[in-house]
């Protein structure tokens, strides 16, 4: 109906109209995609100790405590590790709140996902002691699975 | 036969026991408490991570319980 009325409108005034904007509108007006490098991992990763790599993380332990981290990392997530690879974060379900996830990435903040939007703050929890990536992320997911409320009650919110 | 992980710096400590060897549960029982009492958190873990529960004391009959440091906002 709106449509026809636009051909109509327009047919009459001699103008074209777009319904949509021509192609190449949007890069004109946001610009083309960001060139600055990202300091996360993405998804051309091929494993957990090669995102450390992309990460250039400052903690770093030893590679053998890596590789054992790792290991455990696997062996605990199941098929969840190499989605965890792949998309360079795994989705915890709430088991408090409906339709929330939380967001785990290697040596990052906890993302929290509500009704499907990421809020603007993130749950920063870290170990006392210095441990490799893979067990940070594991001791993260340990919690958040038997009890979540500890975790948000420790962590602090940053953005 | 069971195992104890304690995660740490250097990754993961193993310390496995039989439950027929007394003398292995005690000295894998006295890790765990030793990590305990550091504020280390327990959490039995038998199968998958889904059916991972936090525990208090030792469980020799657990297949595999994981240690981990205590964590603090960052």
């Amino acid at each position: 109906m709106l449509r026809a009325f636009l051909a109509w409108l327009a047919r009459g005034l001699g103008v074209r109209v777009y319904l949509r904007p021509p192609q190449g509108t949007w890069q004109l007006l946001w610009g083309g995609p960001s060139e600055v490098p990202r300091d996360f991992p993405d998804e051309w990763a091929v494993g957990v100790r090669d995102m450390l790599d992309t990460l250039a993380d400052p903690y770093r332990c030893e590679d053998e405590a890596n590789l054992r981290a790792e290991q455990l990392l696997r062996e605990q997530l199941g098929e969840d590790y190499q989605k965890l690879v792949t998309q360079g974060y795994i989705d915890v379900p709430s088991r408090v709140f409906r339709n929330t996830f939380y967001r785990l990435r290697l040596r990052r903040p906890i993302e929290v996902f509500k009704n499907g939007r990421r809020q603007p703050w993130r749950l920063c929890v870290v170990s006392i002691e210095r441990v490799p990536a893979a067990d940070e992320l594991l001791m993260k997911l340990l919690w958040l699975k038997t009890n979540e409320e500890y975790v948000l009650a420790t962590a602090n919110r940053v953005r | 036969m069971g195992v104890l992980r304690v995660l740490c710096g250097r990754g993961d400590v193993k310390v496995e026991w039989d439950l027929e060897k007394e003398e292995a549960v005690k000295e894998a029982e006295r890790i765990f408490q030793e990590n305990a009492a550091k504020g280390y958190a327990s959490f039995r873990v038998d199968d998958k991570i889904d059916s991972a529960e936090r525990i208090e004391k030792f469980d020799p009959h657990a297949k595999q319980i994981i240690q981990i440091p205590r964590i603090v906002g960052g």
